[in-house]
């Protein structure tokens, strides 16, 4: 029956998801390593300025790593990141993994407490327009959601931080506040929050909307009226539930697109976090700290797409069934 | 028909708005269930039957444009209820078992969950534990082994003729008044579809309401019910008890649908008979009797439209050569 949570198919299917992983961050690693190539610009002169000698810039070349041919960078890489040790910043000397923790909680609130927002307004403004289509939110809805989707978090941000912090004073400007006052960090995590979130509301929102729309027309709808269940218990029970999947598969994919949204607004509310990390790795070619940022950005993706299929199977039993078979490479 | 009848559907008409314009899906329907009687309604697919079925639920599709007529239940009339009144009926006095069992199911819910939910508004004051035991003696009435793990299962883990099953029992649990079955071996396989009518027999025998049985099958109206009507094109063109019905049809179209059954003396190569032509258009309803165009025995008269004439005692045809 629940075959899917049982021991045996949730490792088997752990272990190709593992698979997976390896094989994506493997890969966006060599990707990364390649671009070092095609983007023009030696990296060790531009660091290092027009008069640094030859012998100089040699030396630096070996530490980066960039004398070494394309597939030795990456399977050095991958040697030292699985030892714990992505490499050294060469500018300061200082560790890339000391570096990426200390910036990674702030990256990891960010998301989370933007997606939290998203989910917990979209959801509710989506079924109540799919109750009432037509009705004055859901048209609101309708030009709201597709604005503020099309509007980059970066614009959003710069607007948020103009009118609420500078003209207004109300929350404060820069930062992620002082460490260890809890209160003080909330107050500077609001603003960054809702400008990652708010093209995420509208676009759950209609999300939402359509898939229960559709959901809602479904015969075994039908059958739940005609057993003369409350309209609420039809809705917020047996529809939103499907309506739901969707939704999540999104999500998963929309990690990426989140992390993407999260530098620019680390870089524009100036907060620590492995947004503004490679950002400024990137601007001066610290190639190490890049590797080590972006290899734990995968990560973070890599990770929520399976809690996404976890998800799925927890709202859907079929596909949890799937996944159980398959995995274990069996027919019916 | 019976004169204290249970449920009295007078002159119903229903509407449906379309692009091409309003579709008049029934037209002056009239119809009366007697208690504990078994009323089949046949017809071909779009003759009428299932709007017929959903408009008795209260439950007909959004761009329904014009209902008018009565539907009572007991005296009462259904079409003049608020919508929360009507939700008070459903599942509690009228209860429909649907055409398709394999999307009737919600796919993520068990069917314990599913068969709870159904029974809240019959039992209102029973707890998830009980409604739960009472599904699970239900399922073996309708004869599904192992009740229990049948209700930890979701839909897709059952095969389509026990999920019909556990539309059946779903639709019993609530004990009803007015059980409406809408083509309920449609979507099955011959010897399921067997089952199911064998099992709709046996509980007919203890069931105390009355069943409105929809199919566009003669042979299971034949074998299932006390009394039909003969649907075509959104009228009801002939109805009586089955007997009569079977043994003397009036109405040409009847006459036609017995003909059409399949018989088993059939020899190897030789053709089905079928019924030319189609149904009419019912955006522009021809004048006359809406029967014509396919008609055989069609003559001048068939150009004004004829009223339901009595054949027999209960039995009525609307058809000019009565």
């Amino acid at each position: 029956m629940n075959g899917f949570w049982s021991k045996g198919s949730l490792a088997r299917y752990g272990a190709s998801r593992l698979a997976t992983a390896v094989l994506v961050l493997v890969g966006s690693i060599a990707l990364l390593c390649s671009l070092t190539l095609i983007v023009p610009g030696d990296p060790a002169r531009i660091l290092l300025g027009a008069r640094a000698t030859p012998e100089l810039v040699e030396t630096f070349r070996q530490q980066m790593g960039l004398n070494l041919p394309l597939y030795e960078r990456v399977f050095v890489f991958f040697k030292h990141a699985l030892q714990g040790d992505l490499g050294t910043d060469v500018i300061s000397g200082r560790s890339v993994t000391d570096m990426v923790l200390a910036a990674l909680p702030n990256t990891i609130l960010l998301a989370v407490s933007a997606i939290g927002l998203a989910v917990l307004l979209g959801i509710p403004i989506g079924c109540y327009a799919a109750v009432r289509p037509g009705s004055l939110l859901d048209q609101v809805l309708a030009v709201f959601s597709v604005s503020l989707v099309a509007t980059p978090s970066y614009v959003v941000a710069i607007l948020l931080l103009y009118f609420f912090s500078v003209r207004l004073g109300w929350f404060p400007v820069l930062g992620a506040g002082e460490p260890g006052h809890v209160l003080d960090q909330l107050h500077h995590l609001i603003l960054p929050t809702i400008a990652l979130a708010v093209g995420w509301i509208g676009y759950i929102a209609r999300l939402v909307r359509s898939s229960l729309l559709e959901v809602l027309s479904e015969p075994y709808i039908r059958t739940a009226r005609a057993y003369g269940q409350p309209e609420r218990r039809v809705v917020m029970k047996y529809a939103l539930k499907l309506a739901c999947i969707p939704t999540v598969a999104i999500l998963g994919v929309g990690i990426g697109e989140l992390m993407g949204g999260a530098v620019f607004v680390e870089v524009i509310f100036n907060r620590p976090g492995l947004g503004s990390l490679v950002f400024d790795a990137i601007r001066v070619r610290n190639y190490p700290v890049v590797q080590g940022c972006i290899l734990i950005i995968v990560a973070i993706f890599v990770l929520a797409n399976l809690l996404v299929d976890f998800a799925y199977a927890w709202l859907d039993p079929r596909v949890r069934e799937a996944l159980g078979r398959t995995r274990s490479g069996g027919g019916v | 028909m019976t004169r204290d009848a249970l449920v009295e559907i007078r002159s119903l008409s229903i509407d449906f708005a379309t692009g091409r314009g309003a579709v008049h899906a029934l037209r002056d329907v009239n119809l009366s269930v007697g208690r504990r009687r078994i009323v089949g309604l046949v017809g071909e697919s779009g003759s009428g039957k299932s709007t017929l079925a959903l408009a008795l639920l209260g439950l007909l599709p959004e761009n329904t444009s014009k209902v008018t007529g009565n539907i009572e239940l007991e005296g009462k009339n259904l079409l003049a209820l608020k919508p929360e009144q009507l939700e008070h009926l459903r599942g509690r006095r009228i209860a429909m078992i649907f055409q398709d069992p394999m999307t009737a199911l919600n796919p993520v819910f068990t069917i314990g969950t599913q068969l709870v939910d159904a029974q809240r508004n019959r039992h209102p004051d029973l707890g998830r534990k009980e409604l739960l035991s009472r599904a699970a003696a239900m399922l073996i009435r309708v004869g599904i082994s192992d009740p229990e793990t049948r209700l930890a299962a979701y839909p897709h883990q059952l095969s389509g003729g026990m999920r019909q099953r556990v539309m059946i029992a779903m639709a019993l649990l609530c004990e009803p008044d007015v059980l409406i079955a809408d083509e309920p071996t449609t979507a099955l396989d011959v010897t399921i579809e067997a089952q199911i009518v064998d099992l709709i027999k046996d509980i007919q025998a203890e069931f105390s309401g009355s069943i409105i049985f929809v199919s566009h099958s003669l042979g299971l109206i034949s074998e299932l019910c006390d009394e039909v009507a003969v649907m075509y094109a959104g009228k009801v063109v002939e109805s009586g008890p089955t007997r009569g019905l079977f043994a003397h049809p009036s109405h040409p179209y009847t006459q036609a649908l017995l003909a059409c059954e399949i018989d088993p003396d059939t020899e190897p190569g030789e053709r089905l008979v079928t019924i030319k032509g189609g149904l009419p258009d019912l955006v522009d309803v021809p004048s006359g009797c809406i029967f014509a165009d396919r008609c055989p025995a069609r003559f001048e008269k068939c150009s004004q439209e004829p009223a339901l004439r009595e054949v027999a005692p209960g039995h009525d045809a609307a058809c000019w050569l009565v």
